[in-house]
């Protein structure tokens, strides 16, 4: 069904827009492990590709496979910030950039959000609480059943599905 | 005025609160005082206190008026401040900074940035669901990933197009071949 529901003067309506596949502990270079790892497409580059759930994150950050691209039609207008990673500190600069979930029932989510874009940035894309706690998510590991090797999430925009 | 002046004792004497449960902070006397300025305040407390009290002021929640004081001292420097405040993890207050920032030194290009990469996430319309293969692409992972150990790998609906140790030769392949629309490009690890 991969829909969830809200009662809402007494009717059921969707309370998620999308949902699509998780993939769960997926193994990415230099060791690093993916919890929850979502597919996500970067529009402006036709890029799509995967990219770390992570709420404690403060900020979201682009993967170095999006920089490859990005870094040959973004000039950096902001200025240089350094933020502390758990590879370290390094140097960057925040803009503003459209990201899609994409969905495999319902609707991609479309969103226009911040990252933090470094050169010294060798991991995955990070999506950061500054953009998750704008719109809706909830987690099914178990999805479609106990025995299921994915899991699903369900998302939305606050309010308006 | 008055009411300013009371409003302002009681919101010093709450933080003065919070601060003296961390230790041996005497702030009563601070609070008795008439304080007008942002960097007065962070004297008069500096003064009283018996241990080093940076943090704890970093960590108070200033009035706009406090702010517009502070833009003010800052001048020029403003944007020290606000990266400062990003770079410690607090978007918020430095959004807050900025509005006493707007207030107080008007507009400026390097104002407009900030405003632009700290607002909210904006949703954009929604699209149709446009995820092709993805349970072919999540089974072809299950049981492949491990013999492409550090290498960037491109998957259409469970077929690998590509994969190269080198992520801008493996784009250069998908291009050459017309593969590159509608793969999923990711790094593999162990």
């Amino acid at each position: 069904m991969a829909y969830l529901y809200e009662k809402e003067n007494n009717h059921w309506v969707n309370w998620n827009g999308g949902s699509n596949l998780i993939y769960p502990f997926y193994k990415y270079a230099h060791g690093e492990t993916l919890i929850i790892g979502i597919e996500c497409h970067f529009p402006q580059w036709s890029k799509i590709g995967m990219a770390l759930l992570d709420t404690g994150a403060q900020y979201s950050v682009v993967g170095e496979e999006v920089y490859a691209v990005l870094s040959q039609t973004v000039q950096p207008t902001g200025e240089v910030i350094k933020m502390s990673t758990r590879r370290g500190l390094i140097k960057g600069f925040l803009e503003r950039i459209d990201i899609r979930l994409v969905a495999d029932v319902g609707e991609d989510l479309n969103l226009e959000t911040t990252f933090f874009i470094s050169e010294e940035w060798t991991g995955p894309t990070v999506l950061g609480f500054s953009t998750l706690s704008q719109m809706r998510m909830a987690l099914d590991p178990f999805y479609p059943n106990p025995a299921s090797e994915s899991g699903r999430i369900f998302f939305g925009s606050v309010g308006s599905n | 005025m008055n009411d300013f002046l009371m409003q302002e004792k009681q919101r010093l004497h709450n933080q003065s609160e919070a601060i003296k449960k961390r230790g041996t902070f005497l702030v009563d006397e601070a609070i008795r005082r008439t304080i007008s300025s942002h960097a007065e305040m962070v004297e008069a407390i500096k003064k009283e206190a018996t241990f080093p009290v940076d943090d704890a002021i970093n960590s108070m929640m200033f009035s706009h008026n406090d702010l517009c004081q502070r833009a003010l001292e800052l001048g020029n420097n403003w944007s020290e401040e606000v990266k400062r405040l990003v770079e410690s993890y607090r978007p918020h207050e430095a959004k807050q900074f900025l509005d006493a920032v707007s207030q107080t030194l008007g507009p400026s290009d390097k104002l407009a940035y900030w405003q632009r990469v700290l607002a909210k996430t904006k949703v954009l319309p929604s699209t149709p669901a446009s995820s092709v293969g993805n349970f072919a692409n999540a089974a072809w992972l299950r049981h492949h990933a491990r013999q492409y150990q550090d290498q960037w790998i491109a998957l259409r609906e469970g077929v690998l197009l590509g994969a190269h140790k080198n992520h801008r030769e493996l784009s250069q392949q998908l291009r050459d071949s017309g593969t590159e629309a509608g793969a999923m490009v990711i790094k593999l690890g162990g």
